[in-house]
């Protein structure tokens, strides 16, 4: 049975479901901010604001004086993220093994659904079809189409705009994969490319025919993996929810105000540490790991990691080494990003504690409350007015949304 | 960019098969006749879930909040292309 998998990519996401919602900002360039502040960040942005240079990574600021017509919104995570539930239905309604990939992207395997890759193809226009018809007129996506997942994903992000792309066989690759860059590979980065340029590997086709035994013994299972990504050969597979499941849970924020300000930065940890663990306690799981980071400005900064004997479970049992090593650190610049998570995952048990333990009761029925009444419904003393503190975020890659 | 209004509103609907669109609203004294809904999303609050309509008359375009819990209807912001 020939295997076929497609990999959808939705054209400037974010943006493209701002200007959906409201058509005055249709054909125009628009950046769709983390933050309005002149220090905020462009998460987002149109085709028509790329053209102009105002890409993601752009400065508020930096925009503006880029192209002082530049629409600037601030994200709505809420919509992206019930957008994506409609479009996920939508694809999941053509095979039972779907994998999203992110927010904006995601995997079907076709195998057996589809005779073959004209079918896929037909089937790939019905999709891009109903996002028009169902979703939005104005959101747009790139297909991919081929025999493994990696090549279905080059494959979308070498479609253009709005368009579906097919490697259906081995003669398909080598006129596609020919003029590209080593670093237009998913995987590879600048550093991963300078180790193949070091071999003598500089183009893709170069890569493609070069001894795997060689490539193994110098870069390992990278190498190998990527070997077989460029030749067709599957290694991976569409991946369960379960298996999806982060290793690691853990909220980052960039601060508005950079400061040494201890108790103000107390206040963001703690907040930080209130979402990471409702997001634990939803799990049902323990951690027997804590991390915390923070970034000063410039460059430089600070990151500790424990493991613990006992696992944590409440907001407080996260915050407190953390927060101590927050007290005790000298910061010597002003801190810009503070980042704080758990590790080391296990299934909750019920195990009665030796001493009696009242707060995590109190740390369940908070959720309970939040979770009928509305989050920060009640909260705890030290989150008085930081309601505009880290607010919801679709974190890079996130999937458990 | 958007002007954030959260006032209750009286809007007139129609019920279609598995939709409801917004067809004019009150707001301030004045009827709002809607041309088009271009976007629906949803969001949480506890165990609600309110529904967002994204509407344009003319040269306006507002986003309208159901919460079907208490049926009310908020303004929830405004932008004018004028």
């Amino acid at each position: 049975m020939q295997r076929i998998i497609l990999h959808l990519d939705m054209n400037s996401y974010f943006a493209s479901v701002e200007q959906q919602a409201n058509p005055f900002f249709r054909n125009k360039p628009l950046g769709v901010c983390a933050y309005l502040s002149p220090n905020g960040c462009i998460i987002a942005s149109s085709v028509e604001a790329k053209k102009v240079g105002v890409k993601t990574g752009c400065r508020v600021y930096q925009a503006v004086k880029l192209c002082p017509q530049v629409i600037l919104v601030e994200n709505d995570p809420n919509k992206y993220r019930s957008v994506t539930q409609k479009l996920f239905g939508i694809m999941k309604s053509y095979s039972d093994s779907f994998e999203p990939y992110s927010i904006d992207e995601a995997f079907l395997d076709l195998t057996g659904w589809c005779r073959d890759f004209k079918q896929a193809e037909y089937l790939a226009e019905k999709i891009r079809g109903r996002v028009k018809a169902e979703i939005g007129s104005w959101l747009r996506c790139s297909i991919g189409l081929s025999f493994t997942k990696f090549l279905a994903k080059f494959a979308s992000d070498t479609a253009g705009v709005d368009s579906t792309l097919m490697l259906p066989d081995q003669a398909s690759l080598e006129p596609v994969f020919r003029g590209r860059q080593l670093t237009d590979l998913w995987g590879v980065n600048r550093r991963f490319k300078k180790h193949l340029n070091a071999l003598g590997i500089r183009t893709i086709a170069d890569l493609r025919v070069f001894p795997v035994q060689n490539l193994f013994s110098a870069l390992g299972k990278p190498g190998y993996w990527l070997y077989c990504h460029v030749n067709g050969l599957e290694i991976d597979h569409l991946r369960s929810l379960e298996e999806l499941k982060s290793k690691s849970i853990g909220h980052s924020y960039c601060l508005p105000r950079w400061t040494v300000d201890k108790k103000y930065l107390s206040a963001v940890l703690f907040k930080l540490a209130s979402k990471v663990g409702v997001r634990l306690r939803e799990r049902k799981q323990l951690a027997y790991g804590v991390y915390v980071h923070w970034s000063y400005i410039g460059q430089g900064g600070l990151s500790k990691s424990f493991k613990l004997k006992k696992p944590v479970y409440t907001t407080d049992d996260i915050f407190r080494p953390a927060q101590q090593v927050l007290s005790r650190a000298e910061l010597s610049h002003k801190v810009t990003m503070l980042a704080i998570g758990v590790f080391n995952l296990c299934p909750m048990f019920k195990q009665p504690e030796l001493f009696f333990r009242p707060d995590l009761n109190l740390s369940e029925a908070m959720d309970q409350i939040n979770g009928r009444y509305g989050s920060q419904m009640i909260y705890r003393g030290l989150l008085w007015k930081t309601e505009n503190l880290a607010k919801d975020r679709i974190g890079f890659r996130k999937i458990d949304f | 960019m958007y002007d954030q209004i959260n006032e209750p509103i009286e809007v007139l609907v129609s019920f279609k098969t598995n939709e409801i669109v917004p067809q004019l609203f009150s707001w301030r004294r004045k009827i709002y006749k809607i041309s088009q809904v271009h976007l629906v999303h949803t969001s949480t609050l506890g165990r609600q879930t309110l529904y967002h309509f994204s509407v344009t008359d003319e040269v306006n375009y507002f986003q309208l909040v159901f919460n079907p819990f208490n049926l009310s209807w908020v303004l929830e912001k405004l932008y004018s292309s004028g």
